[in-house]
């Protein structure tokens, strides 16, 4: 099985909100859409699962057109959404019915998942003395239930290709693990999954490719460790019994942070880096830490979201893996 | 590869359920019943008042003196067969004077007994018909009024077969008279001419214009309930957000034909539940009336025909119409439901809905306020048979003045079949407009959009979904 995106670009008049978007998830795993507010994220999900009109492109699942009505797709939206006065089961198994969910599977899927997010007083509720127990409705749940009912809602139909747009936001610590072991079961399961957030950490721990948007444009993308490969070990952090301030403005380094810590510098390269640690010790300054490391993530992207910000140059790609640019 | 419109009848049946379980919607439906109820009390009370006269008199024995040689003692009996209550189970036809009578009806063995002259004075040109009633013996004089009345109404009956008048002059004699005026008009340049304009008689009666406004009361009705109701439910849908999710199962158009169904449903089960409401009261009005002639399924034509003794309404219903009646009805509500959804699209928030909903009034008012002025006009004197034609033709007014005029008889049916080929062209063009921008508006999370904004969005094709 093999997800392909080419060429996607919507327009809106004669802005372009997602500029000639490529990419291939030719294998199982977690796939990342990253990019600042307004970048073309959720644009790009709807083009991908066939709900918004593409002006250019195309979207292949095993090589044809992708149509959600004839693939089972999982979809957890940004914009979270139930049907506030209607009770849950019902609500639940109409998703199941539209997704071609015979009742007896539909009711087997709610009552696992339903344990596993831990729901149970919401979807069985116990009577209250002799009075049977009153349906609970979707508006009588928290916000983090309810993104938990949501997800549930993804995944009835057990899908093949799951979109998981923002699935950790505005959860606590408690939900949130519990959204990511749902995660790694689904990685373990051999899914496909896309999942977009603001959560660079999360990222890290799932995906293995991505790619950053920036205005509608593809500005990082590729295979995640061959990405921070490409830009070297450039961070150093360091921390010493003295100050420094005068061997790293000799050398031209770059502070990227000074806390009572120490420092964050962005070196070029390791031979920068060498003879900062060789002209301290020289000093007989006495070091603490000093530790050379690829950029996270997170310095990746706000890095290249202020940079393009700053500069308005455009699309500066940086590519790495086997994707394509 | 599935069609646009899968997955529709699951769509239908959620909302069908959903929309059932709602309280306000089981408190209208109850309301609408309660109103079908009272109305039916309040309009057939006096119908019920006056049958109740017309069903027990009071009167046991009636005597019958016929001075005109018209032979009243055949066509009385006929009568008095015919309207049974109104007639006292005696009749006697007896050689008396009035005078012999009067004098009779007081005497002691004239319990419940009352008398009827039948005369005719040549010197003034009028036939009589006076009744008799003693005081203390127990008649009516309501009841005895009553009987003197309808001898007067049969009476031209009787005189058009005692002057021995053929089936041919009868149907000549009873041939309406219209009267005209005609004016010589000179024109600027002094040449004369008579004005060909017709004079202006009512182009229907008021039986009919009751029937047109009922019918019209009745599918306005369904228009409203079953376009505020979608309207309502897409709107729900957007602001909840569910929408985004359902997406990946169906495809708008199914999500709109399922609402549409669903919906088009209930208010097709209230308004059987308020006929229901409406025909059980006169059941029980019925029920609570013992012995009355008056059937249920009269009593609308006896509200209507402001006859007491139940003669036949004037509108005559052309039944073979039924057909073009059922697809204008379906066709026009859908036509406007449709319209509703648009308005229900157009909005993100609940709170938007009664300004979203404004496109959907007003055309509905459009339509409705158009034809309901048509019939008023049609019935004070005659509409204007462009406007008439306009209304009978243009699909927002079509649905609520077509359907009356079919079945009355007062559209011919090439008439209704034009009017009902307009309509569906209509629709179709409606549904086309609304293939167009309802998915983008299903996206749509700004303030509501104004039927300007609406109709760019249709001709461009423009997206206005926003991240």
């Amino acid at each position: 099985m093999s997800l392909e995106v080419r060429n996607l670009t919507k327009r809106y008049g004669k802005k372009e909100v997602v500029s000639h978007i490529s990419f291939t998830m030719d294998k199982p795993g977690v796939f990342a859409l990253l990019g600042t507010n307004g970048a073309g994220k959720t644009t790009s999900i709807r083009m991908i699962l066939g709900m918004l009109a593409k002006d250019e492109g195309e979207v292949t699942w095993n090589g044809k057109p992708l149509d959600p009505l004839e693939i089972n797709v999982g979809y957890l939206a940004e914009e979270r959404g139930l049907y506030p006065k209607y009770a849950l089961m019902d609500q639940m198994m109409y998703f199941a019915k539209l997704k071609n969910v015979d009742t007896e599977t539909a009711k087997k899927r709610i009552a696992y998942w339903v344990k596993h997010l831990e729901l149970q007083e919401y979807f069985y509720p116990k009577p209250v003395g002799k009075r049977p127990a009153k349906p609970m409705k979707a508006e009588q749940l928290s916000k983090g239930n309810q993104q938990k009912v949501q997800l549930m809602a993804a995944l009835i139909s057990d899908p093949e290709l799951i979109v998981l747009d923002e699935p950790l936001s505005g959860l606590d610590p408690v939900n949130s693990d519990l959204f990511k072991e749902v995660i790694r079961n689904l990685i373990k399961q051999n899914k496909y999954v896309i999942m977009s957030s603001h959560q660079m950490e999360v990222i890290e721990e799932f995906c293995e490719d991505i790619i950053i948007l920036h205005h509608g444009n593809s500005v990082v993308q590729g295979n995640l460790n061959e990405i921070k490969k490409s830009y070297g070990r450039v961070n150093v952090s360091v921390k010493c019994e003295g100050d420094i301030d005068k061997y790293i403005e000799e050398l031209g380094i770059k502070v990227m942070e000074k806390t009572p810590e120490g420092y964050l510098l962005k070196v070029t390269g390791d031979e920068m880096a060498e003879n900062l640690l060789k002209n301290i010790m020289s000093a007989g300054i006495r070091v603490v830490r000093f530790e050379m490391r690829e950029p996270s993530l997170h310095e990746i992207f706000v890095e290249k979201a202020t940079s393009l910000d700053v500069d308005n140059t455009g699309a500066e790609a940086v590519s790495g893996g086997n994707n394509e640019e | 590869m599935k069609s646009k419109a899968f997955g529709w009848q699951h769509v239908c049946s959620f909302t069908f359920v959903q929309l059932i379980k709602t309280p306000a919607l089981i408190v209208s439906t109850i309301m609408l019943v309660a109103t079908a109820v009272i109305m039916m009390v309040v309009t057939s009370s006096s119908a019920f008042e006056e049958e109740e006269v017309a069903t027990s008199t009071s009167i046991n024995t009636l005597m019958v003196a016929d001075e005109t040689g018209l032979g009243a003692s055949e066509w009385l009996d006929i009568r008095s067969m015919e309207y049974k209550g109104v007639f006292p189970e005696n009749i006697e036809f007896v050689d008396k004077t009035a005078d012999e009578l009067k004098e009779f009806v007081q005497g002691e063995n004239a319990d419940k007994t009352a008398a009827i002259v039948l005369s005719y004075e040549a010197d003034n040109m009028i036939f009589r018909i006076t009744g008799y009633y003693g005081s203390k013996k127990g008649v009516d004089e309501s009841d005895l009024s009553s009987l003197t009345d309808l001898i007067a109404a049969n009476l031209t009956d009787r005189l058009v077969f005692a002057l021995d008048v053929s089936e041919e002059q009868l149907e000549y004699l009873q041939t309406e008279t219209s009267s005209e005026v005609k004016f010589y008009n000179i024109d600027e340049n002094g040449e004369g001419s008579i004005s060909d304009e017709e004079s202006k008689e009512p182009g229907i009666n008021l039986a009919e214009y009751g029937f047109g406004l009922i019918i019209m009361v009745v599918i306005l009705l369904m228009v409203a309930l079953s376009g505020e109701q979608v309207a309502t439910s897409v709107a729900q849908e957007k602001a909840s957000k569910v929408v985004e999710y359902l997406m990946t199962s169906v495809k708008p158009l199914a999500l709109l034909i399922g609402k549409i169904v669903a919906v088009f449903a209930i208010t097709f089960i209230e308004i059987i539940f308020m006929i229901a409401g409406y025909i059980g009261a006169a059941v029980v009005m019925v029920a609570m009336h013992p012995g009355t002639a008056v059937k249920a399924t009269d009593l609308m034509s006896s509200m209507m025909s402001h006859n007491q003794y139940g003669m036949e309404m004037n509108v005559s219903y052309n039944l073979a119409t039924l057909p073009i009646i059922f697809v204008i009805v379906l066709c026009g509500i859908l036509f406007y439901v449709v319209i509703a959804a648009l308005a229900g699209a157009c909005v993100s928030k609940m709170e938007e809905l009664v300004e979203g909903m404004r496109l959907f009034t007003f055309t509905m008012l459009i339509g409705s306020y158009g034809a309901m002025a048509v019939i008023m006009v049609d019935m004070m004197t005659q509409a204007p048979a462009p406007l008439k034609l306009i209304a009978e033709m243009l699909p927002l007014s079509s649905p609520f003045i077509a359907p009356s005029y079919l079945l009355a008889g007062k559209m011919t049916m090439v008439e209704g079949i034009i009017s009902a080929l307009i309509l569906v062209i209509g629709l179709i063009g409606i549904i086309w407009f609304a293939s167009r921008v309802y998915e983008s508006l299903m996206y749509y999370n700004g303030s509501t959009i104004k039927l300007k904004q609406l109709l760019m969005l249709g001709r461009s094709r423009k997206e206005a979904d926003h991240e």
